[in-house]
């Protein structure tokens, strides 16, 4: 690549790194392209993608390459030098290969799809690739954002909905059927809506009233009237990638990992993960220990990563931690959790752990009284903050990050006083031990989105000034304290990711506008630009405050109400209501059934180890 | 997976390896990760660094500019107990991707000054296309920077006040043979100049060229040079 003397860090463009895949691309049957809408050190960090990789590339007949966002200068250069968007792996434009496939992880990476696929040299709406049949590669996505896809159907050809491994064979299987058959690209859809999990908008016509209340979804060309996400069943059978990418350049997460379980019991209200991963599905402590050491020994890394929405939740973490331990500590190999839950017991593991150097340790309370602990349904108590604090005093940490959310529904300000009043007291608490270093604290507070399938899908967010008082009063609080330090995340972007999060089929042309505008990277604070974004919305003449902050009606149509997460929308509503009323929802692991539909809808129970059984098979 | 042995005695392998390809563009960190990876992958049984966060105990020579190919680089590596240094270099290479090669190896017999402090001298050797028009204006520029007694130019820095740097006092040697300069840069207390600078300041605009840091030598005030 003659471009790469040119640009900042241009290890992060070199494939062929350890372990990838090197594959024939004539011999290929079909070839795919996955294309993650960041930097290659965030998507090469991000689990789903190394297993998708995995999963189509065991299969001999198909190719799967990468492909990320180059930074700016790489981007710039590129343009001039008229070069297209390239896969990792061969610097195969992505414009070649059969199929395109995107990864939807985050609302505000929205316009770097559009990006990327400029930059491919493809049309970027569905309706302009159609054109000439097969002439331009099938576009699909999937991802936690495929739940929502409405604001991005003019873009793709269809979407994945739920978890890929099963899918995505599949569906090269159909393609590579349908082309050998002569079948146009129409017929090839026409086939790909009746897969389980497979959603092609185009045959689903939103209706909107006069008033713009969304009306029916009108059904085309057969397709079934929800399409609900696939799920692996069998965990422990599931392909799972051992031999993972070691990258060149450096990563945000850059260490072998074992997936510990998927799905999470927890039912936080505002959690839209919590929700779509479901039902729970813990693999066995003995199919772990060995996907972790052959993970080891085939990438030389020395930190393997336990990854699960909450690891701190599995049924054996304590015995597993030590096996692991026991097994790599000689080869210097340490081992790490990407979150802990808010008690004593995390902290304990934490410590056993030893990797989290003894500067900071995070905790996420996510709201300052127990009033809206119990709304959100958080299941932290407040013995459980003082006594995870203690324990982490006790241990030596002299830096806590702690981790809240403002802007959620019944919010008042004693809940955002709480938190200032919950850092006083870890202070306080510092302070009567006798400390060598003072304890010091940092407050990040992030602004509440509301998400699709949630209990709090219902949710209108808080207006951008009612926000903006609430981070002056957080602020003004915060100012008084000594030892703490405040974080707020940026106002614009929440707003704007609850537009999308929320938001229906209309917004596609908002995007194009905002894309055409020259959007990109809005994640990264330095290209954030809400004012481009504003001009987006009044060009496309939508106001963006109509979706994020309007509360929608029980009896409303919803946008995203076709496709199903197995989650009931009766149960959602329930939960919504007893939000209301600050009443709790048991955690489903720890009490009878709450009623959520996912394990009859989806026919798969929530799979729990034994404890007792993983003692035995030590 | 090895067991930790009891460090009875620690011995250092001494390895010439090369970078070449697009690994040319792996820092110096980079490529430091991608040899302790590799390190594990082969099973050998590296010293560790006591502490709080023990890593491998390897060090290589003065880092090479992002971009170079490396074709004799200098590694020292401890070991916990002796393995043959032929059979050092054969599991280093089976776990290394084929753009980086460790080509000999040899135990040091005493443990001496680490490499960052005894190699004194840089060889670079850049390839230009044959026959290229420009060359004989390159060879003008050669000529001209040999005779001249100052060659200043100002480096700037991000984060540091710009510098005034002589080039010429920072090169010991520069001669030009058809297609492929050969340029000397010995390592100075205070910085020494850039491979890419003194190119910068020769190349006729137009001309490319493929720059490789050709070796890494010690050398003596008498101008003896060996291999450390």
């Amino acid at each position: 690549m003659h471009l790469l003397p040119y640009v900042d860090k241009p290890a992060q463009y070199l494939g062929g790194e350890y372990n990838s895949w090197e594959k024939d691309w004539q011999q290929a049957a079909a070839t795919m392209v996955l294309l993650f809408p960041d930097l290659y050190e965030i998507g090469m960090s991000h689990l789903g993608m190394r297993i998708l990789y995995e999963v189509v590339n065991r299969r001999p007949e198909y190719l799967l390459e990468r492909a990320f966002a180059p930074a700016a200068d790489m981007e710039e250069l590129m343009r001039k030098h008229n070069i297209p968007l390239f896969s990792w792996e061969n610097y195969h434009a992505v414009r070649d290969f059969d199929i395109v496939g995107v990864t939807l992880q985050y609302e505000m990476s929205f316009t770097n799809i559009l990006e990327m696929l400029e930059l491919a040299g493809l049309p970027l709406l569905t309706a302009e690739r159609a054109e000439g049949d097969w002439r331009w590669p099938l576009v699909v996505a999937g991802g936690p954002c495929a739940y929502n896809p409405e604001p991005l159907a003019d873009f793709f050809d269809l979407f994945i909905i739920g978890e890929g491994e099963d899918v995505e064979p599949e569906l090269l299987d159909l393609y590579t059927a349908c082309r050998a058959e002569g079948l146009s690209r129409q017929d090839f859809l026409r086939r790909a809506c009746q897969i389980e999990g497979i959603y092609v908008p185009q045959f689903y016509q939103p209706v909107w009233d006069e008033a713009g209340r969304l009306q029916e979804i009108q059904l085309l060309e057969g397709a079934p009237a929800r399409v609900r996400k696939r799920i692996v069943r069998e965990i422990d059978a599931a392909p799972f990638p051992e031999q993972q990418i070691v990258p060149f350049a450096q990563i945000v997460h850059d260490r072998a990992v074992i997936e510990v379980m998927r799905g999470c019991n927890r039912g936080c209200r505002f959690c839209q993960a919590g929700i779509i991963y479901r039902p729970v599905r813990e693999k066995s402590p003995e199919v772990l220990r060995k996907q972790a050491a052959a993970a080891l020994a085939a990438t030389g890394y020395d930190e393997l990563g336990m990854i699960s929405l909450s690891t701190a939740d599995y049924s054996c973490v304590g015995s597993l931690i030590e096996q692991l331990l026991a097994e790599h500590s000689a080869d210097g190999v340490s081992v790490s959790l990407p979150s802990l839950r808010v008690d004593a017991v995390s902290v304990g593991l934490a410590e056993k752990l030893q990797t989290v150097r003894k500067g900071g340790l995070t905790l996420a309370p996510e709201a300052g009284t127990q009033r809206l602990r119990d709304i959100i349904n958080k299941g932290v108590a407040e013995a459980d903050i003082f006594a995870a604090a203690e324990a982490a005093l006790a241990a030596g940490w002299n830096s806590f990050k702690l981790y809240f959310m403002a802007g959620l529904p019944y919010e008042t300000d004693d809940d955002l006083r709480g938190i200032a009043q919950l850092a006083r007291q870890i202070l306080a608490l510092a302070r009567q031990q006798q400390r060598k270093r003072p304890l010091s604290i940092t407050v990040s507070v992030a602004f509440f989105v509301p998400k699709s399938h949630t209990p709090f899908q219902w949710f209108g967010q808080n207006s951008r000034e009612e926000l903006a008082r609430k981070r002056e009063l957080l602020y003004t609080e915060f100012k008084q304290i000594r030892g703490a330090r405040l974080n707020c995340h940026d106002i614009e972007l929440s707003f704007l990711e609850g537009v999308f999060s929320r938001g229906d089929r209309r917004l596609g042309q908002v995007l194009l506008a905002a894309h055409q505008l020259g959007c990109k990277f809005d994640s990264w604070h330095e290209h954030f630009a809400y004012d481009k974004w504003l001009q987006a919305f009044a060009q496309a003449g939508i106001d963006p405050a109509s979706y994020a902050e309007r509360c929608f009606a029980e009896d409303e149509l919803l946008p995203w109400e076709h496709i199903d997460c197995g989650v009931s929308k009766k149960w959602l509503w329930r939960e919504w209501q007893k939000a209301a009323v600050a009443e709790k929802t048991t955690d489903c692991r720890k009490g009878p059934c709450n009623g959520c539909g996912v394990c009859q809808s989806l026919s798969c129970d929530n799979h729990y180890i034994e404890p007792a059984a993983a003692k035995e098979a030590e | 997976m090895s067991e930790k042995m009891p460090i009875v005695q620690p011995v250092t392998v001494r390895f010439v390896y090369q970078v070449t390809g697009v690994l040319k563009f792996l820092s110096h960190l980079d490529l430091l990760k991608l040899f302790n990876r590799a390190l594990l992958r082969a099973n050998l049984p590296v010293a560790y660094s006591e502490g709080f966060n023990p890593h491998p105990k390897i060090s290589f020579g003065p880092p090479r500019g992002v971009g170079q190919e490396g074709l004799q680089e200098m590694g020292d590596l401890q070991l916990r107990e002796a393995v043959p240094p032929e059979e050092v270099c054969q599991r280093l290479n089976q776990a290394l991707p084929t753009a980086v090669r460790v080509l000999q190896a040899r135990l040091l017999t005493e443990t001496g000054p680490a490499l960052m402090a005894v190699i004194n001298l840089a060889v670079y050797e850049a390839e230009f296309p044959v026959d290229d028009p420009l060359l004989s204006k390159l060879s003008d520029n050669v000529q001209a920077f040999l005779a001249a007694d100052k060659v200043e130019i100002v480096r700037y820095h991000p984060k540091k006040r710009p510098k005034t740097i002589d080039l010429r006092a920072g090169v010991q040697q520069i001669s030009l043979l058809e297609n492929r300069l050969h340029l000397e840069i010995p390592f100075a207390e205070g910085g020494s100049v850039k491979a890419s600078e003194v190119l910068q300041q020769l190349l006729p605009p137009g001309l490319d060229c493929r720059l490789a840091r050709a070796g890494l030598f010690v050398q003596n005030a008498a101008g003896e040079r060996w291999l450390p």
